[in-house]
């Protein structure tokens, strides 16, 4: 089958065209959203990051917000600032992508001057981002993240593994694949290590996870202690590997290539791990940065969330989340959790899914507007 | 395909596991419970009831092998078990559970990686 994508300066084409509208830090925000309203064809990349920040707390921000600007899916970027010297910082990451720029200062124009003067330059943005060159997107240029919310027995049993199947046809297709929550690798390190390309990167996988346990040791929380917990206990899981092998399956069975940090971008084909945090916002958030084209997304209880500019694919194995939440659910895999179906069937499935939404078709948390995204904070307001 | 005969299903996730899972229940008492790798299907005989997402020896597991789920360690037996007997934490215990096989393991990757 052929893919037909969006022509970018660099890299890979993508398989969404927006104009993104990038708030500098709050106080920009409700002018982005005004002119959201405005301007078809534009997302605001919702955060309230930017202000109170600094050292590595604002750079991981501007890191993030450039590396949205560089994703595929973006055609071009409107930075939408406070002030001059904090915009003009930001449209300097957003510049490194190669496409196009324009950016407006609230204090420069006021409220309602900012949102005319803004939806102006979103308008031309958009025009041209229609005229943008449609090319063949070929598989290798595809990079897909994975990520699990509300996780239940249904999630190690059928839909993460279905997911995996899905995962391991595109990377033999010559694609990346992208999965992070590093608190949820916290027992599977020894079998991702196994199939590790070399010994640094098996190291790096311990690494990362016992970073992950002393942060949360800081913070209180004791994470090998307290896994399972009870009600996982209750629910069949009998060790902490067992639990993170279930999340971390939804990756597929492929060597693992790399360890790489927050937002970073897989350097070549195959499989690699971010070192991001569970929660879906900031989770996603890195899989937007490192640069995936589409967030396949499992659940077992049921999670709507979503992502700015990313269709995500919702798949679960539950059969009541299915019933429950119909119009959160692309992909109901309960067949093979029933046994009606097998894994390697269900990932048929899911990467049929995965080819017909790169080629246009949309999801329903796209269409449904679930645009739940954050950039962690690493450091005190200040 | 599952009869009335059987009490659940299960599903081996992976061809090296020596446990498969739950995956659907019928009657949920002891008896025959149809077990799934991929396309093929058998039968075995499960001597008590074992509840939705629990874990059944595919095969007799001495005490201190490795529990295969997934194609991976995640576990070890801290007693003899049966085939089609509930494997759950009153006989297996996690390799992080102990710190120790957990230790070994990391140190293990850090010297490979230091060479």
């Amino acid at each position: 089958m052929s893919i037909l994508g969006y022509a970018r300066p660099t890299g890979a084409p993508g398989i969404r065209n927006h104009v993104a509208l990038i708030p500098v830090m709050p106080y920009a925000l409700p002018v982005a959203r005004h002119i959201a309203d405005i301007v078809d064809g534009t997302v605001v990349v919702t955060h309230l990051n930017g202000r109170g920040q600094a050292g590595a707390d604002l750079e991981l921000t501007r890191f993030t917000l450039g590396g949205i600007a560089a994703n595929p899916n973006v055609a071009a970027t409107l930075v939408v600032g406070f002030e001059p010297s904090t915009t003009a910082a930001v449209v300097e990451r957003v510049r490194a992508s190669g496409k196009p720029v324009e950016s407006i200062v609230v204090t420069q124009h006021g409220t309602l001057g900012s949102i005319h003067e803004g939806a102006r330059l979103a308008l031309e943005l958009v025009l041209e981002a229609s005229r943008v060159e449609r090319v063949p997107l070929e598989l290798s240029d595809l990079v897909v993240g994975a990520e699990c919310g509300g996780s239940d027995a249904t999630s190690g049993l059928a839909a993460n593994p279905g997911v995996g199947a899905a995962m391991d046809r595109l990377v033999r297709a010559g694609g990346s694949v992208l999965f992070n929550e590093v608190q949820e690798l916290i027992g599977a390190e020894e079998g991702l290590a196994a199939r590790a390309v070399n010994a640094e990167v098996g190291r790096r996988v311990y690494e990362i996870t016992e970073k992950a346990i002393a942060e949360a040791r800081d913070a209180g929380v004791d994470i090998v202690d307290a896994n399972p917990a009870p009600d996982n206990i209750a629910g069949g899981l009998t060790t902490l590997e067992e639990k993170s092998l279930g999340a971390v399956a939804k990756g597929g069975t492929t060597t693992l290539m790399g360890v790489l940090e927050f937002g970073e971008r897989p350097p070549g084909p195959g499989l690699y791990i971010q070192d991001a945090p569970a929660p879906a916002p900031e989770s996603v958030a890195s899989l937007l940065c490192g640069g995936a084209h589409i967030v396949v997304f499992t659940t077992g209880q049921g999670n709507p969330s979503g992502c700015p500019l990313l269709p995500v694919i919702k798949v679960t194995a539950n059969p009541a989340t299915a019933k429950k939440m119909p119009e959160n659910i692309d992909i109901d895999l309960s067949p093979v959790l029933e046994g009606l179906e097998t894994i390697d069937e269900g990932g048929e499935r899911v990467w049929q899914e995965i080819l017909a939404v790169a080629s246009g078709a949309r999801t329903r948390a796209e269409v449904l507007g679930h645009d739940e995204f954050n950039i962690p904070r690493i450091g005190p307001v200040l | 395909m599952s009869s009335p005969t059987h009490v659940s299903e299960a599903v081996v996730l992976h061809p090296d596991d020596n446990v498969g899972t739950i995956r659907r229940i019928h009657s949920g008492e002891a008896g025959t419970c149809l077990v799934a790798l991929g396309t093929e299907t058998r039968d075995l005989q499960l001597p008590t009831s074992v509840p939705f997402g629990h874990k059944i020896a595919l095969v007799a597991i001495a005490t201190g092998e490795s529990i295969t789920k997934y194609g991976q360690r995640i576990g070890i037996a801290t007693e003899p078990i049966a085939a089609g007997e509930h494997v759950h934490v009153h006989n297996v215990v996690g390799c992080r559970d102990t710190g120790r096989a957990y230790a070994a393991a990391a140190a293990a990757a850090g010297a490979e990686a230091g060479r």
